[in-house]
């Protein structure tokens, strides 16, 4: 139900509901930041750097795709191009709030530019769309309370706690971030041809590692797989992502 | 074993303006998110491709530690964790649960001597 956003009440009312939304996404977000800290404790990353990774990144799947590329021997190119992939569907969120906050100053919204991913935007704009109006604490209010601080605090709780346990494969830890990005993959692949590109890179990818080197066979894997999935109709969808809103978004999933 | 210092310096970095850039753009000069149909179609694509391929070739690929010598393939509890997380996340769309089984599948494996 769209408000017009012209009476105290309704503004309350929308900011109780926008309050009672983000707690169960703050939840979830400081678990998977958990897992990411002892994720990153676990290849070796001091609390430090994983904390600068969440604070300076702050895109979960990304993250935990570039633990795994820096294991399996991926270069920064393969990196850069890996999380801009993971992370393009933030134009889309960007896109749609654009119409909301264009009247703000560029630099708040050059600011909130570093806050907009899965969580976040479907906090918002869900939150516009109930009030009939931009309001920008609340924004402020879903990305930092909703996603960010969680995802800190999970990270650094996870750096530190990994360095409580003596060998981490023994408590099955190593797993995470290759479990992480096959779950994320799966999440990802929301129809036939997406879904044959994701199962067609695996095996191309380990015959060519085999063959050649992991750095040169995960990037092979990937593009030769997508280039035949162009081939392949799209379909129907397979597997929904939740959303929240019109808009495609994922909360839940920090991206 | 991972990049440290520097190395992970120039990555976090790397990561974080290209990700402000897909974040920020159309939020500062709208219409950057008009991109070619093919390309946004292939973004769709590489992106679940990537990530499968990285998590199949952490679990079956084993290289020598001084980094010499071919790669191996392994095949253990750890292939079998990943596509328990993979099914999880198909079946419930939850990742977080899906990440929690797959760690229990690995430890409990290890703890009753059945995988290393």
């Amino acid at each position: 139900m769209i408000g017009t956003g012209d009476t105290e009440s309704e503004l309350r009312t929308a900011r109780r509901r926008l309050l009672a939304d983000t707690a169960p996404i703050a939840i979830s977000v400081g678990a998977y930041g958990l897992v990411f800290g002892l994720s990153a404790h676990a290849v070796g990353m001091t609390a430090v750097e994983a904390l600068a990774m969440s604070a300076l990144v702050f895109a979960g799947a990304a993250q935990f795709a570039a633990l795994g590329s820096l294991v399996g021997g991926v270069g920064l190119a393969g990196i850069v191009l890996l999380t801009a992939a993971v992370n393009s569907r933030n134009l889309v969120y960007s896109a749609a709030l654009t119409p909301w906050l264009a009247d703000r100053p560029l630099h708040i919204r050059a600011l909130m530019g570093h806050f907009v991913n899965d969580a976040a935007f479907a906090l918002t704009i869900a939150y516009f769309r109930r009030l009939g109006r931009a309001d920008v604490w609340g924004f402020w209010w879903a990305a930092i309370i909703g996603t960010f601080l969680p995802w800190i605090l999970g990270t650094i709780a996870g750096a530190m706690a990994g360095g409580a346990i003596p060998d981490p494969s023994r408590a099955g830890l190593d797993v995470v971030f290759p479990a992480a990005m096959a779950g994320t993959a799966v999440t990802l692949a929301n129809d036939r041809r997406a879904v044959a590109a994701m199962i067609g890179a695996a095996p191309v990818a380990v015959v060519v590692s085999l063959v050649w080197h992991p750095g040169v066979g995960v990037p092979t894997g990937a593009v030769v797989s997508t280039l035949l999935a162009f081939a392949i109709r799209s379909g129907r969808p397979v597997a929904q992502v939740p959303a929240s809103g019109d808009d495609g978004a994922s909360p839940g999933v920090v991206s | 074993m991972t990049a440290t210092g520097p190395d992970l310096l120039l990555v976090v970095t790397s990561m974080a303006l290209i990700t402000y850039v897909l974040r920020a753009a159309p939020l500062l000069v709208p219409g950057t998110d008009r991109l070619p149909r093919p390309m946004i179609e292939y973004l769709r694509l590489v992106a679940p491709a990537m990530l499968a391929a990285l998590a199949a070739v952490s679990v079956t690929v084993s290289l020598a530690a001084d980094g010499a010598g071919a790669p191996s393939l392994r095949i253990g509890v750890e292939l079998l964790a990943i596509l328990l997380a993979g099914g999880i996340v198909a079946a419930r769309q939850s990742l977080l649960t899906a990440l929690v089984a797959a760690v229990l599948l690995a430890a409990l494996a290890r703890l009753l001597g059945v995988a290393s």
